[in-house]
């Protein structure tokens, strides 16, 4: 069995340990990675980059649905279901494929396979079981092969623990039917569902339903919570609820699944089972049946730690099962570091790569810390949402004099020649100094406009600041510029508000 | 040529300070001259300027930025010995007026404070450095015949057996905090870095915790930053002892102010041969190290001092054990 000793071992190969193990490898240390599939996480092969390429299949089917709209006359238009996700594949392997060549550029060695603790400092390595889903399904979360003998061992002075995450189900009667599935499980689905009831609307839950709409599946959308997107600002959900209403979405908010049951259907002008859902009010009232061919559960997701073996090392997890780190990432164990959704911190894969940056710098010598201040985040649905720092509510909980800039896309010129002028900016400040609090944006290229606001955040840039800085025209990054002058009570291209800012400082 | 007006901050007279440090600045009055940034490069951050007028408090829950910084320590009382300088009569032509530089002001404020605030009290002692120096070269062959591009110097043997003491018997790891002795649970050692018109003191963080080469890495590289301006507030704060050599200026001996809210600074003299008697009773000619210790007497005894020394003379004198 071979056995090295290595200046840092990571464990997990997704948007947290890649980037570490590169860093770790330009500061000088001698540095391996173990991954059970491609690198790349989640992120790279069952989440961000495939969902977002399979996402751009339904904008481009929109666009050409509504291209009359344009003076585009186009007859004929259809999906090509297995096309779109040969395209999702060839993205991904792409990606993938450029990643692993960046480990062996930056000499990381890559072992492959399953990675348990034997003590502090050494990880065995085995073959990985079979994958959960089935053949053709991820591996990142497979257990270790049952007869799995050791095929390596290695020595870490430091390791990295960057397992990741999966995605649960809920306890509800009849979740295990065939049919029920969670985002790993909705690539696996080879057709275009004809009904889905899609169970949370965050981020994932919400993509899923944009994408399959588009591709047109009748979706129904349930959320506990009064809005989507809950974790966003509430004009966001409230928002992004009217657009999907529009594009016939139905949005059932406040409303929870009791059971799910099995029942005859037809598919295809055939005899097939299909699914019942329950729909009630969170107190059990006003029950709706609804019957689906698919159910897609996107609620939450618990740490990757089965068969890491990790009380090996003696690594502490919290309650909840998230290894707990502190702002170096380091956990109660000398020389072993966590990163990702596996520390339960922000379940991101950006603030997993600049947690795999810190961790690498601190494990090199270097004194570097994480702030979680400035986080963007950003959902992919049509239209787009991207936000960073605090809600109006969230600011005004904490006591802040809150100062709100809200501008619409209709009012921006852009927005109108593009012809996507769904939704606003809203920019959230501190009324004394004009600080940004937040930044929420829904709407065109929503993701693509967050940076300045959370470039504005982690410089402390004011109202002013932004409002003074010129914005090429005609942009959508106006629409922010815009935001912020109505923040200060002197918005040019919309009507005055009632109540203003008092002066500018 | 113009007269150029006296600079704030660094040389060419831009203070690097957040667009919401500087709103708060002028709300409260903070001259932000005064203020040490903790964001990158040294930047101004709201949470620096406001720390600027809170008073230094002596609470500390084990993280450096507890501790009273230099900003909070400069502004507790009027500008100390600024007034009676001003006032020195010159005939006209016979000086040049340089105006002060933002880091030269700094010194000057915080050296006054620290010489008024800290009673101090001064121990020698004269270290056998014929070991120290052999197992130097040794390991620097090692380290070569290694392909290492490193170079351990006397200096980081010294802070390094320094921090080794300051982890076993943490006496010396402490602030006089008031109505307190603030004692660190880390031992963060400050390396005294000469520059053109003033000093600066990067800090090897956890040193006790990091190998000797991981110290003399991390030693170089923040001297190196530090005489190209590069050094981050972080990476300036939050020591808990320092050591200052001028050995290499072949100086035999001196005494050092110490570095507040630190309680304790080893000033390190030159390696040079002297006679010395051996335990055998010869006299043979040896490498020979003088050092000073520097102590805040508020906070520790010249007994506590004078262990510590003895300590550190025996560790540099077997120097094995500092790598033990």
């Amino acid at each position: 069995m071979p056995e090295d000793s290595f200046d840092l071992v990571v464990v997990g190969g997704g948007p947290g340990g890649y980037p570490a193990a590169i860093r770790a490898a330009q500061l000088g240390l001698k540095t391996a990675l173990v991954e059970k599939e491609r690198p790349g996480g989640v992120c790279l092969n069952w989440g961000c980059i495939p969902t977002k390429a399979m996402l751009r299949s339904a904008e481009v089917l929109e666009t050409m649905q509504h291209s009359a709209e344009y003076g585009v006359l186009a007859d004929n238009v259809r999906l090509d279901y297995s096309a779109v996700v040969k395209r999702k594949e060839r993205a991904t392997k792409t990606l993938t494929d450029g990643v692993a060549s960046l480990l062996k550029a930056n000499g990381v060695t890559v072992v492959n396979g399953h990675a348990r603790f034997v003590g502090p400092t050494a990880v065995e390595v085995v073959a990985v079981g079979e994958a959960p889903l089935g053949a053709g399904g991820p591996l990142y979360n497979a257990p270790p092969a049952p007869d799995g003998r050791p095929q390596a061992r290695l020595e870490g002075r430091n390791l990295i623990v960057a397992t990741g995450s999966t995605p649960v189900l809920l306890p509800i009667p009849g979740i295990d039917l065939p049919g029920v599935v969670t985002s790993d499980g909705a690539f696996l689905l080879g057709e275009v569902p004809g009904r889905i009831v899609i169970i949370g609307a965050s981020a994932v839950g919400a993509e899923w339903a944009t994408m399959f709409n588009a591709f047109g599946s009748e979706v129904t959308m349930v959320e506990l919570l009064p809005t989507l997107l809950p974790a966003e600002d509430e004009d966001m959900g409230k928002t992004l609820a009217r657009s999907f209403t529009k594009r016939g979405i139905k949005v059932q908010t406040n409303r929870t699944v009791s059971e799910i049951t099995q029942v005859a259907g037809r598919k295809g002008g055939k005899e097939a089972a299909a699914l019942q859902v329950t729909i009630t009010d969170p107190d059990g009232q006003n029950p709706e049946p609804v019957q689906t061919d698919v159910v897609l559960v996107g609620v939450g997701r618990r740490p990757n730690t089965e068969g890491l073996d990790l009380e090996r090392a003696g690594v502490a997890t919290n309650a909840r099962g998230w290894i707990e780190v502190d702002d170096q990432l380091r956990t109660n164990v000398p020389g072993v570091h966590a990163i990702g959704d596996v520390t339960g911190k922000v379940l991101l894969a950006h603030v997993a790569s600049h947690q795999g940056l810190v961790a690498a710098a601190v494990i090199a010598g270097h004194d570097e810390r994480i702030d979680y201040k400035a986080v963007p985040a950003a959902t992919f649905t049509h239209p787009e949402v991207a936000s960073v720092g605090l809600t109006e509510a969230k600011a005004a909980d904490a006591g802040h004099d809150v100062a709100v800039g809200r501008f619409p896309f209709t009012a921006l010129g852009r927005a109108q020649t593009y012809g996507a002028t769904e939704g606003l900016v809203k920019v959230v400040a501190d009324r004394k100094y004009g600080e940004v609090l937040g930044v929420h944006i829904i709407g065109p290229s929503a993701s693509d406009l967050i940076p300045e606001g959370v470039l504005a955040m982690r410089l402390e840039a004011t109202l002013d600041d932004i409002a003074d800085t010129i914005h090429a025209h005609p942009t959508l990054g106006e629409s922010t510029m815009e935001a912020t002058m109505v923040a200060l009570g002197l918005p040019v291209h919309t009507a005055p508000p009632r109540k203003s800012r008092s002066g500018r400082r | 040529m113009p007269q150029t007006t006296p600079g704030r901050g660094d040389g060419d007279g831009r203070i690097l300070a957040t667009p919401l440090a500087r709103a708060v600045a002028v709300d409260l009055g903070v001259d932000l001259t005064t203020v040490t940034g903790s964001g990158r490069a040294g930047r101004i951050l709201r949470a620096d300027v406001e720390a600027a007028t809170t008073p230094a408090a002596g609470a500390v829950d084990g993280r450096e930025h507890a501790v009273p910084g230099p900003a909070t320590l400069l502004l507790r009382g009027a500008e100390p010995g600024a007034g009676s300088l001003k006032a020195a009569p010159a005939a006209p032509g016979d000086v040049d007026e340089v105006p002060l530089s933002g880091m030269r002001r700094v010194v000057a404020r915080r050296l006054v404070e620290s010489m008024q605030a800290a009673p101090h009290f001064f121990l020698t002692i004269r270290v056998d450095a014929e070991a120290l120096v052999g197992f130097r070269a040794e390991l620097n062959r090692q380290l070569a015949a290694g392909g290492e591009d490193l170079k351990v110097s006397v200096n980081d043997l010294v802070v390094k057996a320094c921090a080794v003491l300051l982890a076993a018997s943490p006496d010396l790891n402490v602030s006089f905090g008031g109505d307190r002795l603030i004692r660190h649970r880390r031992v963060n050692v400050g390396v005294a870095v000469a520059l053109d018109g003033g000093l600066i003191v990067p800090v090897v963080r956890d040193a006790d915790r990091k190998s000797l080469t991981q110290v003399a890495r991390e030693a170089r590289d923040l001297i190196g930053r530090a005489r190209t301006g590069q050094l981050a507030a972080s990476e300036v704060s939050g020591g808990t002892f320092t050591v200052s050599n001028l050995g290499m200026y072949g100086v035999k001996q001196f005494t050092a102010v110490i570095n507040p809210p630190e309680a304790a600074i080893l000033a390190v003299g030159t390696a040079a041969p002297e006679p010395v008697v051996t335990p055998d009773g010869e006299v043979k000619v040896h490498q020979v190290l003088r050092l000073t210790l520097s102590i805040d007497h508020r906070a520790l005894d010249g007994a506590t001092g004078a262990g510590f020394l003895a300590k550190l003379k025996d560790l540099l004198e077997h120097p094995l054990q500092i790598v033990a």
